[in-house]
């Protein structure tokens, strides 16, 4: 049964300057389990994309269309008081930056704690021994740790401190947002690996969003790379990383750095990213693709099933 | 922190002395040598002697034991008039700043014109029908000074809201109510802090000098207002009388204030040398 299914899903920026259209009429599903690699380049509105989920877009954005199914109610018919505890109980999310995402004024186990008790009906002692347990599962078990504050620890021990919290009440869907944006190459493994492991252990499942297709393809089942707000191509990731179809895509992983050709330069996507103020009437990718034909900069291409469940959104596949 | 606080030895010599009235203030019974309202005509506006260190006012009360009790008084309404400003201050500028909108823009207008009115002024007018007793006082003293409390928080609050661990917190399901309260007050509390000790200065400030004017704490009860006030009626015969009260009111607001602005120091990083 479909865990998750997002049909048609918009969220606009209400500026100053104009419509900023985020996410334009984007639609997948996720299955119990199972996991999602969201890919594409700052600004694709991978972002706001999760944070439509669980509907906290910030002022003064809006979703002005779509749906969101999780296991067949629409988060977005939801009264505001019965979201409370759709998140963090259902749906938990991982932040970026885990320094600004914690509180300052407050140890990492009482934060822990506190997420546990937002949900759950246990004692205070109850939480806390719940918080240390859920800190020992993902590599904190150095006493004291729980006491210490969020700037005593590494950038690696406060990304496993944040998946803790978010792992507190058995979400069934974890969103993972960059979570290894701020860390260093090597610690970003091991937390990705981590990450990997507790979603299979405790058959969650999983959208985990990056701008690095690397280290994604071989840690989820599907793949869905955003391009301008929507979805340009979702596959079984095997699939989409050995025959890209999508042009933007091809990209992407040719310009995957590789150390065995160091002395070329690196390969890039030429152009720059269309303002979301003022996209291009036909496909937001033409004037940087290199098979563009008139077709491309007349009709916005629809994303459409070539088989076997790999869709894609070019007029020239 | 501390360790910036305690080099600061103006601060410290604040910190102390407010302790050490504090202490006086809760213990007035045991450090008053004299009842401070027992009336001795034998002995009235006598200098300072062995038996009457701070000499005696025009009833033959012990000067000294009516300035104990009256730090008694000042510490009070100091503390309790701070305490209602203080969560007046913080409620309304948190909900101000957490939710913004139309009820911002009528906190806040409503602050500009409280900022207006001459405080001192609208405080008498308020005692003048009101009967003038040490809880109305208080009350008044109170309703009066929260409009710097206000903005500090909602200020602390604009900018606190839009931090990503808020974020962070609306993402485990935290409510609104706990996010104002757990997450993002503790967080402004800070110069909420020094804003409310430096407030107690304040507000020692205008009780005294609504007790030297007759219209705040009533004679027989003891303050420092009030001492004055008969120290006033017999300044070329009994200087002790003005002088003893009017050097309390100066170290204890001296007192509070060192201590605020030792705090704030403190607190400030970028003052770290």
């Amino acid at each position: 049964m479909d865990l998750l299914k997002v049909s048609n899903l918009s969220t606009s920026f209400f500026t100053d300057a104009g419509e900023v259209k985020a996410v334009r009429g984007i639609s997948f599903f996720l299955n119990e389990g199972k996991s999602l690699g969201l890919v594409g380049e700052s600004g694709c509105g991978k972002s706001v994309t999760a944070l439509s989920l669980i509907n906290l877009v910030p002022y003064p954005g809006r979703i002005i269309a779509g749906n969101i199914f999780y296991r067949g109610k629409d988060l977005l018919q939801l009264e505001s008081k019965n979201m409370l505890d759709v998140r963090g109980k259902e749906i938990a999310m991982i932040f970026q930056e885990p320094l600004t995402a914690f509180n300052p004024v407050f140890s990492i186990g009482s934060q822990v704690q506190e997420a546990i008790l937002t949900h759950q009906k246990v004692s205070k002692k109850e939480a806390l021994n719940k918080a240390s347990k859920l800190l020992e599962d993902v590599g904190i078990s150095q006493e004291g740790v729980i006491e210490n504050y969020p700037h005593q620890l590494s950038g690696g021990m406060r990304q496993r401190a944040m998946i803790a919290m978010a792992l507190s009440c058995d979400p069934s869907l974890l969103i993972a947002d960059e979570p290894t944006t701020a860390l260093d190459v090597t610690i970003q493994a091991q937390v990705l690996e981590l990450i990997s492991e507790i979603q299979k252990k405790r058959n969650m499942s999983m959208i985990l969003i990056t701008h690095d297709l690397g280290i994604v393809a071989d840690r989820v089942e599907y793949l869905a790379i955003m391009y301008c707000g929507k979805i340009v191509e979702y596959s079984l990731a095997k699939e989409l990383i050995s025959k890209p179809l999508h042009p933007y895509t091809s990209g992407l992983i040719d310009s995957i750095p590789d150390i065995s050709r160091r002395e070329k330069p690196l390969r890039t996507i030429k152009g720059a990213v269309p303002s979301l103020l003022n996209l291009p009437k036909g496909c937001s990718f033409c004037d940087r693709c290199f098979m563009v034909d008139s077709l491309c900069r007349l009709q916005e291409p629809q994303l459409r099933d070539i088989g076997a469940g790999h869709m894609v959104a070019c007029h020239r596949v | 922190m501390w360790k910036r606080f305690r080099k600061n030895k103006l601060a410290l010599f604040g910190a102390v002395t407010v302790f050490i009235l504090c202490g006086v203030a809760l213990f007035a019974p045991w450090f008053a040598p004299h009842d401070p309202v027992s009336i001795d005509v034998d002995h009235i506006l006598e200098p300072p002697s062995a038996g009457h260190p701070l000499g005696t006012d025009e009833l033959g009360r012990d000067v000294l034991s009516r300035i104990i009790w009256g730090a008694r008084i000042s510490l009070a309404v100091g503390f309790v008039a701070v305490g209602i400003s203080a969560l007046i201050g913080i409620l309304l500028g948190a909900i101000s700043g957490y939710y913004g909108g139309w009820f911002d823009t009528v906190i806040m207008r409503f602050v500009d014109v409280m900022l207006c009115i001459p405080t001192f002024f609208l405080i008498l007018a308020a005692i003048a029908f009101l009967e003038p007793n040490i809880w109305i006082i208080m009350a008044v003293i109170g309703l009066t000074s929260w409009m710097g409390v206000a903005r500090l928080v909602r200020a602390e609050f604009l900018s606190l809201k839009e931090r990503e661990f808020i974020l962070a917190a609306r993402c485990v399901g935290a409510s609104n109510f706990r996010i104002i309260f757990r997450h993002i007050l503790p967080n402004a509390l800070s110069p909420v802090l020094v804003s409310v000790v430096l407030g107690v200065a304040g507000a020692i400030l205008v009780e005294s000098a609504l007790s030297f004017l007759g219209i705040g704490i009533q004679p027989p009860t003891a303050s420092w207002g009030n001492i004055l006030a008969s120290g006033k009626d017999n300044i070329e015969i009994a200087w002790w009388l003005s002088v003893f009260p009017g050097v309390a009111i100066l170290v204890t607001v001296l007192a509070y204030n060192l201590l605020g602005e030792g705090i704030r120091d403190a607190i400030d990083p970028r003052l770290k040398k």
